[in-house]
């Protein structure tokens, strides 16, 4: 039954959470602005490397390729995941959002990485482009944010309801 | 932890095997039980859906032709397996009916998503015949059910088969 009810709360948050992104304001001030954020990041990564890159606003463009970072490539799809997963796990409120904040980090470090590979394998290996995009990369992030979940409700105390 | 990890990979590898080299095959499958539900709607009645490599085409009666990215609805198959590889024992009876009890679910959403992708696509791509054939908000519905799906809706469906098909006890020794 407990189960039931975690994957419940967890499907209509991680529901609501999605529809909210189809808002213009929210997707003007909120998605775009952080979306730049990730680019100027996964982009200076990229220069640290040795790539010539510029970035405007969402866009990393190099000398062989151009990517635009938006819903799907910025990790906020996976860092929905989190949140949903944790507030729906019975515990307390404090750690829920301890839980949320770290997953975040955690899940932006591992898409930092994911665009500087994309952007690399793109441009050195078009064709597997595809693979690395959805197949690999998405299933990672995903699993990252699984393994997350599982470890830190492993060592979470749980609260039951009254 | 380390173990598990190196499952996650065996587990996502096959996956992306499977999910690569099997998706034309599947979607004959898929879209033969999709094209049955697409009928069942007025607007599609004598609807087609031929799978052309990794797109499904749809075509038929009165509508404009269109493409579906079929491939793209069903990549989850990777982390499902990833994350039922490190389940330990998986190839137990139990563990391996439920296995195939998750993948079966996992059909039945992907035939869901491939009627959504449609119904989207038809809905807000297609210029003045979506404009005259569906409202604002049967416009808004299902760009907001493909888009819930193909965000993290998709992973969230195969988190949840692993999560139900596994005691939590045992999820929580896979980490």
């Amino acid at each position: 039954m407990r189960r039931f009810r975690f994957l419940a709360v967890f499907f209509a948050l991680l529901f609501l959470l999605e529809i909210s992104l189809l808002f213009d304001p929210i997707d003007r001030q909120v998605i775009r602005p952080f979306s730049s954020l990730v680019a100027a990041a996964s982009g200076g990564l990229l220069r640290l490397i040795g790539q010539q890159v510029h970035i405007s606003g969402t866009v990393i463009a190099g000398t062989c390729l151009a990517i635009d970072i938006h819903n799907g490539c910025n990790g906020v799809e996976a860092m929905m995941f989190v949140v949903a997963a944790v507030i729906a796990f019975p515990t307390s409120w404090p750690q829920r959002l301890v839980a949320a904040l770290a997953g975040a980090i955690i899940l932006q470090l591992a898409n930092l990485i994911r665009v500087v590979t994309l952007y690399l394998v793109g441009c050195y290996h078009r064709t597997w482009f595809e693979t690395f995009h959805l197949g690999i990369w998405q299933s990672l992030m995903f699993g990252i944010a699984v393994a997350f979940f599982v470890l830190w409700s492993r060592r979470t105390k749980l609260v039951h309801a009254p | 932890m380390l173990r598990s990890v190196f499952r996650f990979a065996i587990g996502c590898a096959i996956g992306l095997l499977l999910w690569w080299y099997g998706t034309p095959l599947y979607g004959q499958f898929i879209s033969r039980v999709a094209r049955a539900c697409l009928a069942s709607s007025s607007k599609f009645a004598g609807v087609a859906l031929r799978v052309s490599d990794r797109q499904i085409d749809v075509f038929g009666g009165t509508l404009p032709p269109a493409q579906i990215p079929f491939d793209q609805l069903t990549y989850n198959v990777v982390l499902l397996l990833g994350l039922f590889a490190t389940v330990p024992g998986i190839w137990k009876d139990r563990n391996v009916g439920r296995l195939i009890a998750a993948i079966a679910f996992l059909s039945v959403t992907h035939v869901l998503a491939t009627v959504i992708n449609v119904m989207a696509t038809y809905a807000t791509r297609l210029g003045v015949w979506s404009n005259q054939h569906f409202n604002g908000f049967e416009q808004d519905l299902w760009t907001a059910a493909d888009y819930t799906y193909r965000l993290a809706g998709m992973f969230a469906i195969a988190f949840a088969c692993w999560y139900f098909a596994v005691q939590p006890s045992v999820a929580r020794k896979a980490a």
